[in-house]
C-alpha cells in the first residue's frame, strides 16, 4: 500500500467520524486540529479555532475564571491541542481536515474536466496569504475586545461566523440552515453576507487552485506555529537532490522544495529540514516525498526515526499505480 | 537544345559517390562485427536479439516500418511524448560509428565533438536530401555544436529537412527560465501542429505520456537489475540505443519479455551489487552510442563494472516519472516541459549543483567505489563537468578517473593500462 493511499482511506475514514460520527454518539472533543465544523448537525468533534474564539477558552476569557474549572477546562483543551499538532504536525491539514478532502474532490472534478488550474504568481501568493493572518488576529482580537466591551457581543465566534466552511459543510450534509441572511441586526446582517460572498468566492477558488481555502485557513497558521515541535516531519538532504522539480508540481500548495538552499556547491552529508518544506502552508501530505525519484532527497521522519525516504523505485510503484495520472 | 537530357555526372559527384558507398560499407561493418561480438558473449540471450535486429537494420528500412512519419531530436530535452501525441515517431539522431567520421572529417573543423562529426559523416551516407527519412529536425541548442548543427551540415553539403531550433534557458535557478522553456515547448507544439495537420488536445498528450511512462517503468526495472549486477551496462546500452528504432510500446513489450527472461534467471542466481564489491563503479560523461561501445568494452576488460552511468545515452535516456496534478493540456504541457529542463542533468546548465549532487549523492554512493568520467574530445563541456565534480566527489573519499578519448580504437591499449591501474587503486584484484 502506497502513503497516498493511506492518506486517501485516511481522509475518509475522519471525513466519515468528524462529519457524521456524533450521530453514534462519538466525539473526539473540542481540541482538533483541523476544520471539523461543530455547526453540522452530529459531528464527531470540534475544531480548536471555535474554542480559541469563545470567551472561555481564548483570549478573551476573564482573568477571574482562570484558575476555575472552566479555565482549566480550557488549558487542558490548549494541551490537548498542542500535544496533537506535535504528534503529526501539518499532516492535520493533508489526512483528516473533512474540507481538505472537499477541496481535493473540486480538484479532482476540475482535472476530469480538464479544465486549467489557475496559476497564482509568488505576489498573488503572497497577497492571499496575508488573509489568513488578518482572520488569524482578527479571531484572537475580537473576543477580547468583547471582554473589554469594546466590541459588539454579537461578534462572539467572530471567524466562524464568516468561515466559509460553516456554511458549506452543513451544505454538503443536506442542511441549507446557514444560507440565509440574518436580519436581527447590523452586525449579524453583516456577518451573514460576508459569509455566503466569502463562501462563493472559496467555492469557485477551491474549483479552480488545488486547496485554495487552504491558503488562507487561520487554522493551518495556528499549526505552524509548533513547527519546532513537530515530531512528524518532511526531511530534505539538499545534497541528494536532482532539482527535477517533482515536488513542487504534485504540492497542493505549490512549495517548492527542490530549490537550492544555496547556490554554493559545498556539500552535506547531513540531514537537514528543509526550511521551505516547512513552509505555514506546508498540507503534510507527503505527496512530494512520494514522487521524489531521487534516492533520499526527500524524506519523512518520526521523532528521531526515518520512516520513509524517498527513491526511483517508490516513485516508479507510483506510477504503475497511476496515481498522480 | 532542349534542356531535358540527363548529363552524366562529374568526377568529383562520382568519386564523392564511391566514397559514400566505400564508408557506407564500412559502418555496415563496423555493426556487423559488434554485433557479431554481441552474440559471441557467453551472457547473450535469446531476448537481446530483438534489440540487435533494431540495430542492425538499415535505418531508413527501420523507421520506414514504423508507419509513422519521423521526426529526429538532436539531445534529450526534446519532450518525445509531444512528438508522439501529434502521431509522428520521434527519432534521436546520434553518430556511434567510427567510419562516419572519415567522410565528413574534411569538411569540418579538427577539433570537434566526435560523436556530431560521426552523424554528420552517417547522414552524408544516408543521401538526405533524396529520401524522406525524417519530416523534420529538432535542434535543441544544447551546445555550440548543435548551434551550429545547421551550419555544420551545409559544409557538409548536407540538405537538411525543416529545421526547429529551441532555446534551453541555461540558468536553470532563474524564475524565468521554467517559463521561457514552457515557451519553447509551446512553440514546438505549434511546429508539430504545422507538420502534422492536426491539433492536439489533453487526451492525446495523456495517453502519449502514458505510454512513455510506460516504458519508464520497464526502464527502471532495468536499472534496478543493472545495480544489482545482473544486467552489465554493454546490453544496458544496447537496449537503450534501440530505443528509438521502434514504436514506444513494441520496445517496452520486448523490454517486458526481457526482464521476464531475467527475472526467471535471478531465481537461480543471486548477485547483489549492494555489496560494495570494489569493481562497482560510476559511468559518467559524454553519451556513448552504438557501436562505438569502446570505453565499455574497455572497462569489462579491465574488470570494473557499471552499476550506476549518468549517461544522456543510457540511464538519463527517458527522463524519469512525470506526476500530474493539473489534467489539462496546459497542466500536462507544464509538467513535461518542466521535467525535461528542470530534471536535465546536461553539463551545459550553469547552475550545475544538482548535477554534482548526483556524484556525491550519500544514499547511492555505498554501491560503487569510483567514478569514471568520459569525455570525448571537443566536447567542452563534459570537461568542464569532470572539473566541478573531480574535487567534491575526492573530498568524499571517491576514487576519481577522467578518461579523455575519441571514437579511434588507437588509444585503446593505453585506456586499458590506465583503467586497470584505477581498478588496482580500488582493489579489483
Amino acid at each position: 500500500m502506497t502513503i497516498r493511499m493511506l492518506r486517501l482511506i485516511s481522509q475518509h475514514v475522519f471525513f466519515f467520524i468528524l462529519t457524521f460520527s456524533g450521530r453514534l454518539g462519538i466525539s473526539l472533543g473540542p481540541s482538533l486540529p483541523c476544520l471539523s465544523c461543530p455547526y453540522v448537525t452530529g459531528c464527531g468533534g470540534v475544531c480548536y479555532l471555535r474554542m480559541l474564539q469563545s470567551p472561555m477558552g481564548g483570549l478573551g476569557m476573564n482573568l477571574a475564571v482562570l484558575f476555575t474549572q472552566r479555565g482549566l477546562q480550557a488549558l487542558a483543551a490548549f494541551g490537548l491541542f498542542v500535544v496533537l499538532v506535535a504528534l503529526f504536525g501539518q499532516s492535520w491539514c493533508g489526512w483528516t481536515c473533512p474540507f481538505g478532502l472537499l477541496q481535493d474532490y473540486a480538484a479532482r472534478l476540475r482535472n476530469k474536466l480538464r479544465i486549467r488550474e489557475a496559476i497564482l504568481s509568488d505576489r498573488a501568493m503572497f497577497t492571499i496569504k496575508i488573509f489568513k493572518c488578518i482572520f488569524f488576529v482578527y479571531l484572537l482580537i475580537i473576543p477580547v475586545l468583547i471582554t473589554l466591551g469594546l466590541a459588539h457581543s454579537d461578534l462572539t465566534l467572530p471567524y466562524c461566523a464568516i468561515c466559509p466552511v460553516k456554511l458549506i459543510m452543513p451544505l454538503i450534509t443536506g442542511d441549507p440552515t446557514y444560507l440565509n441572511l440574518d436580519f436581527t441586526n447590523s452586525v449579524l446582517l453583516t456577518e451573514s453576507v460576508v459569509l455566503i460572498v466569502f463562501s462563493g468566492l472559496v467555492l469557485v477558488g477551491m474549483f479552480f487552485k488545488t486547496r485554495f481555502f487552504c491558503l488562507i485557513c487561520p487554522m493551518s497558521l495556528l499549526i505552524s506555529l509548533f513547527r519546532p515541535i513537530f515530531l512528524l516531519r518532511l526531511i530534505k538532504e539538499p545534497a541528494a537532490c536532482l532539482g527535477c522539480g517533482n515536488c513542487r508540481r504534485v504540492c497542493p500548495t505549490t512549495i517548492d522544495k527542490s530549490a537550492p538552499l544555496s547556490n554554493d556547491l559545498k556539500l552535506s552529508t547531513k540531514h537537514i529540514d528543509a526550511v521551505r518544506g516547512f513552509a505555514k502552508s506546508c498540507q503534510g501530505c507527503f505527496n512530494c516525498a512520494q514522487c521524489c525519484s531521487t534516492e533520499g532527497s526527500l524524506g519523512i521522519k518520526f521523532g528521531p526515526k526515518v520512516i520513509f525516504r524517498a527513491s526511483r523505485s517508490y516513485a516508479a510503484k507510483l506510477l504503475k499505480r497511476k496515481s498522480f495520472h | 537544345m532542349p534542356s531535358n537530357i540527363p548529363q552524366a555526372p562529374s568526377n568529383a559527384i562520382l568519386r564523392l559517390q564511391a566514397r559514400r558507398d566505400k564508408i557506407s560499407q564500412l559502418a555496415a561493418n563496423e555493426i556487423k562485427t559488434k554485433i557479431e561480438s554481441l552474440k559471441a558473449r557467453p551472457d547473450y540471450k535469446i531476448e537481446y536479439s530483438y534489440f540487435l535486429d533494431l540495430l542492425s537494420a538499415p535505418l531508413a528500412s527501420r523507421l520506414a516500418a514504423i508507419n509513422k512519419p519521423a521526426v529526429a531530436f538532436l539531445c534529450q530535452v526534446a519532450p518525445l511524448e509531444l512528438i508522439e501525441a501529434h502521431g509522428l515517431h520521434p527519432y534521436r539522431l546520434f553518430g556511434g560509428h567510427h567510419a562516419s567520421e572519415r567522410l565528413s572529417a574534411p569538411n569540418l573543423p579538427a577539433v570537434m565533438c566526435p560523436m556530431l562529426r560521426s552523424l554528420l559523416g552517417h547522414l552524408m551516407t544516408l543521401d538526405l536530401g533524396g529520401d524522406d527519412s525524417f519530416k523534420a529536425l529538432i535542434i535543441p541548442t544544447m551546445c555550440d555544436w548543435t548551434v551550429k548543427f545547421d551550419s555544420l551540415s551545409n559544409l557538409c553539403g548536407l540538405k537538411l529537412p525543416k529545421v526547429h531550433l529551441m532555446d534551453p534557458s541555461r540558468v536553470k535557478n532563474s524564475p524565468q527560465a521554467p517559463k521561457r522553456w514552457l515557451g519553447e515547448t509551446s512553440s514546438l507544439n505549434k511546429f508539430l501542429e504545422s507538420l502534422s495537420g492536426r491539433k492536439i488536445g489533453p487526451r492525446e498528450l495523456s495517453r502519449a505520456i502514458e505510454t512513455y511512462q510506460e516504458a519508464y517503468l520497464g526502464f527502471s526495472q532495468l536499472i534496478d537489475l543493472k545495480r544489482k549486477l545482473r544486467l552489465p551496462q554493454i546490453w544496458f546500452s544496447v537496449i537503450a540505443s534501440s530505443f528509438y528504432l521502434d514504436t514506444v510500446q513494441n520496445w517496452t513489450k520486448a523490454v517486458k519479455g526481457l526482464l521476464a527472461a531475467l527475472c526467471l534467471k535471478d531465481k537461480i542466481e543471486t548477485n547483489d551489487g549492494h555489496n560494495k564489491k570494489s569493481q562497482n563503479v560510476f559511468l559518467a560523461g559524454s553519451p556513448i552510442f552504438f557501436p562505438n561501445f569502446k570505453m565499455l568494452d574497455l572497462l569489462e576488460e579491465a574488470g570494473l563494472m557499471v552499476v550506476i552511468d549518468d549517461l544522456c545515452s543510457s540511464e538519463r535516456l527517458l527522463p524519469g516519472p512525470v506526476f500530474i496534478t493539473d489534467h489539462s493540456f496546459y497542466g500536462l504541457l507544464t509538467a513535461l516541459s518542466q521535467r525535461y529542463h528542470l530534471g536535465c542533468l546536461c553539463p551545459t546548465f550553469a547552475d550545475h549543483h544538482h548535477a554534482v549532487n548526483k556524484f556525491t549523492n550519500i544514499f547511492i554512493n555505498p554501491i560503487f567505489k569510483g567514478i569514471i568520467f568520459h569525455v570525448l574530445k571537443g566536447c567542452h563541456l563534459f570537461d568542464l563537468k569532470s572539473l566541478a565534480v573531480e574535487p567534491n566527489v575526492k573530498e568524499l573519499g571517491i576514487k576519481f578517473l577522467r578518461v579523455e578519448t575519441d571514437y579511434a580504437k588507437e588509444d585503446a591499449n593505453t585506456l586499458l593500462t590506465r583503467l586497470e591501474a584505477f581498478g588496482s587503486s580500488l582493489g579489483v584484484a
